[in-house]
């Protein structure tokens, strides 16, 4: 009986994870786009083969895999600190955690165009105060060297909040009888927070880490609004890539293999922190 | 005490300057925005504003549509994740494990990469350009996290309580009806309202499902007023744009405050 | 109306937590089931109840076998420790919330739950949240709940453990009106020898699952036939001698005399218990319980004996009772 009311979830979950990667493998298989006249012709592996050769593929890997790491570890050294902050009793607080929260629950459409506006050259706020200054506008969309650090930025303003909060429910769980043991012991604020706060911490880290890490690596909505993936293709996020060879080259056969590419990059990366954490833990746990 | 407040002051503008930005832009007419230091006289608008509600479908539309497809896809979650979840907490241990651990694999999925193969079903199944359709895919991804936060509550719950309404007589169905499902309330509302933000947020799916102006939710809409030109500067309109786009978001976080932040302080917890 | 499990037993994860159970409840009979936790006491309660499926054995209601037929068909009248009350249900609602699923009358309800209200006294509570009652009234809410079901079995599961010490003295009594004054049988799970014996006709002494002993109090403290119910029943504890030549003997701290010639021993504490005092001696025999009057007077340098006719003797090995 109980299985019974699993079934409908399992089922759609089926139909919207399962069924659409097993299609993309076969599709992956085909040559299928509008030279084919939207016909599935079985290529063998020639889609794939192209991919391992495809330098924009491999290059935009990359930029995903940066933009990925550099946000995400900028924002989880800033979350702690914001919760830090917002771990206080007075009145108001509820406010203030809410409006910190807001850039996270705006659409990335909406958050994405108001930083094209700030980032705009020359109207922009951000390179009219560089004009006080100098006479060379940055021209931070126009530079591939900075529009990426834009799209980072950005991306930092509207998730850091969620992190934040996320960590703000561990800081929570720590009773605060620790803190005063620890003084009682003589132990400072800040020996306090590496000997208490942040192991204790982990779990939520490690939960907002693998969170954020697996969900930028898909960005696409910021990219496509803020840059466009440009200039030169030095935004391009794997997303991005793969919706430019479906929805404007209409070159499915190779989207699907794009997506799938990334899918196992994605695998791969993961494994590997996997393997990376739980080696550091022990060596970690050895030295206590 | 008041560095820290001092700190807390910073960190909200930071958060919130961006949007001042666009409301004080929102504002301003095409003039001012190119030479804002200089003394003119039209400088304050309501012209952005008034094309937006003037231009074809109106503004208004995308909200609508966006609130359409965010309630729907909401019960459509609740609908199908509180059995699920209630289910969770009652089978197997072991099969349990199994299943939110797959459950867990598949919220963290960055389900944009799923948005070709959702385009074929919509295509296959002749379901595109259909608002209540669209909600379809977004319960479904929907469904993972509402069932990990919803089945935590369940488990939460004493087990006394179902087994008291089972020696008074109730069934599966009026034991949810009348005893379960009240209880965890304050949980369906986080889980709700995360739904909701979602789908109201979501945009790949959007994008590739819905086609017809006056169908597009809201972040479409917006991606296409910026969509023409990375380098054109209508950038009164846009503003406009993007304060009454944000505007129900504000209220939303305002008036949820508290189980926005449960839900989220929930799922960190128990996942 | 009678209740009669057969061979009671219940594995989880091929442990047995409950094994070859035996026991009869007859009409209008309050049976304590006493043990230390994880005894399987409530395990008990719960296969009776039909909350859980039994590995082997049966369950008879009034002679018909319900080892196999759900919860709601075999009518029982449950209190549960922690009372399940619905919180989110006023008083009255968590009463008849069962009779309307059960599809009694509007008017019916309405009649049966003032009546029960006005016996319980609760009448100026029904538009209560359980959150807004204290502990007692929570209790009485439930039992209430119980008695509105009009069952064939009374099980109670440790009803009392959640209230304080002089609240339990209070209750006690009431509790045992009220029951045992139907017709039904009544199982009562507790951990508190003290209540069980107050409370109970007879006692079941359980213990890793298998039934010690069952009989009424006096038996249980009189004859108790393992040093497990010697040491579970009667406070302060008995006092276990040390074993010798396979024969391990126990005097009960009230047993023993204080006298001008016998075991010589040493005073080394006393609790003072208002009538009585606690004395904790030193002798050959090891440590020993004295309890005696509070104005007896002690000195340093006390002698002891006992009536043989007071005295346990159990088989060192096994724990069991020798005649």
């Amino acid at each position: 009986m109980n299985i019974i009311l699993l079934l409908p979830a399992i089922f759609l979950l089926c139909l919207v994870f399962f069924i659409p990667l097993l299609r993309y493998f076969w599709l992956s298989l085909h040559a299928y786009s509008v030279s084919t006249g939207l016909e599935l012709i079985p290529n063998g592996g020639v889609n794939w083969l192209r991919l391992l050769e495809d330098d924009r593929f491999w290059i935009t890997t990359f930029q995903t895999v940066r933009f990925a790491c550099v946000s995400v570890s900028v924002e989880v050294v800033l979350a702690i600190f914001i919760a830090l902050l917002l771990d206080q009793k007075f009145k108001g607080i509820g406010i203030a955690r809410a409006l910190t929260l807001l850039p996270w629950a705006l659409p990335t459409t909406i958050m994405a165009l108001c930083w094209r506006w700030i980032f705009n050259t020359p109207n922009g706020p951000i390179e009219r105060l560089i004009s006080l200054v100098s006479n060379e506008p940055l021209n931070i969309l126009s530079d591939p060297h900075l529009a990426w650090l834009a799209t980072v930025l950005a991306d930092i303003w509207k998730t850091t909040p969620f992190i934040a909060l996320i960590l703000l429910a561990g800081l929570q769980t720590i009773s605060k009888d620790l803190y005063e043991a620890f003084r009682l012991e003589g132990g400072g604020k800040l020996q306090a927070f590496f000997t208490i706060t942040l192991p204790l911490l982990r779990p939520y880290l490690l939960i907002s880490l693998m969170f954020r890490l697996a969900q930028s690596f898909g960005v696409f909505d910021l990219i496509q609004i803020l840059t466009g993936g440009g200039p030169a293709g030095s935004t391009e996020s794997v997303a991005t890539y793969a919706y430019i060879n479906a929805m404007r080259f209409l070159d499915f056969g190779y989207s699907s293999t794009i997506i799938l590419g990334g899918f196992i990059v994605l695998l791969l990366l993961s494994l590997f922190a996997m393997v990376f954490y739980v080696y550091s833990r022990k060596i970690f746990i050895s030295k206590l | 005490m008041i560095r820290n407040k001092f700190l807390l002051i910073i960190l909200l503008l930071w958060s919130l300057c961006p949007f001042f930005w666009q409301v004080y832009t929102s504002f301003c007419s095409s003039e001012s925005i190119l030479s804002p230091l200089l003394n003119i006289d039209n400088r304050w608008t309501l012209q952005n504003y008034i094309q937006l509600f003037t231009s074809e479908p109106p503004f208004w539309r995308y909200l609508l549509n966006s609130t359409i497809v965010g309630t729907t896809s909401t019960v459509l979650t609740l609908i199908i994740a509180l059995p699920a979840s209630y289910a969770l907490t009652r089978i197997n241990k072991v099969f349990a494990t199994g299943f939110k651990l797959f459950f867990f694999i598949a919220a963290l999925f960055p389900y944009v990469l799923l948005f070709l193969s959702l385009l074929e079903i919509a295509r296959a199944l002749n379901i595109g350009n259909n608002l209540f359709a669209l909600s379809l895919p977004y319960a479904s991804l929907s469904l993972p996290l509402a069932i990990l936060l919803l089945s935590a509550a369940f488990n939460d719950l004493p087990k006394d309580l179902e087994e008291a309404a089972k020696i008074e007589g109730l069934g599966l169905f009026q034991r949810l009806r009348w005893i379960l499902i009240p209880l965890i309330a304050p949980a369906t509302a986080s889980t709700s309202i995360i739904i909701f933000l979602f789908s109201w947020n979501e945009y790949p799916i959007a994008l590739t499902w819905i086609s017809k102006p006056e169908l597009i939710t809201l972040p479409v809409a917006i991606a296409r007023i910026a969509g023409s030109s990375v380098y054109s500067v209508p950038y009164g309109a846009y503003a406009a744009a993007t304060v009454l786009g944000s505007l129900p978001l504000i209220i939303i976080v305002l008036l949820f405050q508290k189980q926005i932040i449960a839900g989220l302080t929930q799922g960190a917890v128990k996942g | 109306m009678t209740l009669k499990i057969e061979k009671l037993s219940k594995a989880i994860n091929k442990k047995w937590i409950l094994s070859d159970l035996n026991i009869e409840v007859l009409q209008s009979e309050c049976l304590a089931i006493l043990g230390p936790s994880g005894c399987g006491k409530s395990s008990t309660l719960r296969l009776i109840a039909g909350l859980d499926k039994p590995t082997e054995g049966r369950i008879f209601i009034n002679s018909v076998d319900v080892t196999n037929i759900s919860p709601v068909q075999r009518k029982i009248g449950m209190v549960f420790q922690s009372y399940a009350l619905f919180p989110h249900l006023t008083v009255t609602n968590n009463l008849s919330i069962g009779l309307k699923v059960r599809g009694v009358s509007t008017k019916e309800q309405k009649n049966r739950i003032a009546n029960i209200l006005s016996v319980m006294q609760l009448e100026d509570l029904a538009d209560r949240f359980p959150s807004e009652l204290s502990g007692g009234q929570r209790q009485r809410v439930a039992l209430s709940r119980a008695l509105l079901r009009d069952p064939f079995v009374y099980l109670l599961d440790e009803p009392m453990s959640n209230l304080d010490a002089q609240l339990r003295e209070e209750l006690r009594p009431q509790i045992r009106n009220l029951i045992l004054k139907k017709q039904q049988p009544v199982l009562y799970v507790t951990h508190d020898q003290h209540e069980a014996m107050a409370i109970a006709d007879r006692i079941a002494v359980l213990k890793e699952g298998k039934l010690q002993q069952i009989g009424t109090p006096q038996e249980l403290y009189k004859k108790p036939k393992s040093i497990f119910v010697a040491g579970f029943i009667g406070r302060p504890q008995i006092n276990i001698l040390p074993a010798t030549s396979g024969v391990v003997r126990a005097i009960r701290p009230e047993h023993i005399n204080i006298v001008q010639e016998g075991i010589k021993c040493k005073l080394i504490d006393k609790e003072w218990l208002g009538l009585n005092q606690l004395l904790f001696l030193d002798s050959p025999l090891g440590k020993l319980k004295l309890l005696c009057g509070a104005n007896n007077e002690t000195f340093e340098d006390i002698e002891i004996s006992w009536d043989p006719i007071n005295e346990h003797q159990f088989n060192s090995y096994s724990g069991i009772r020798l005649t």
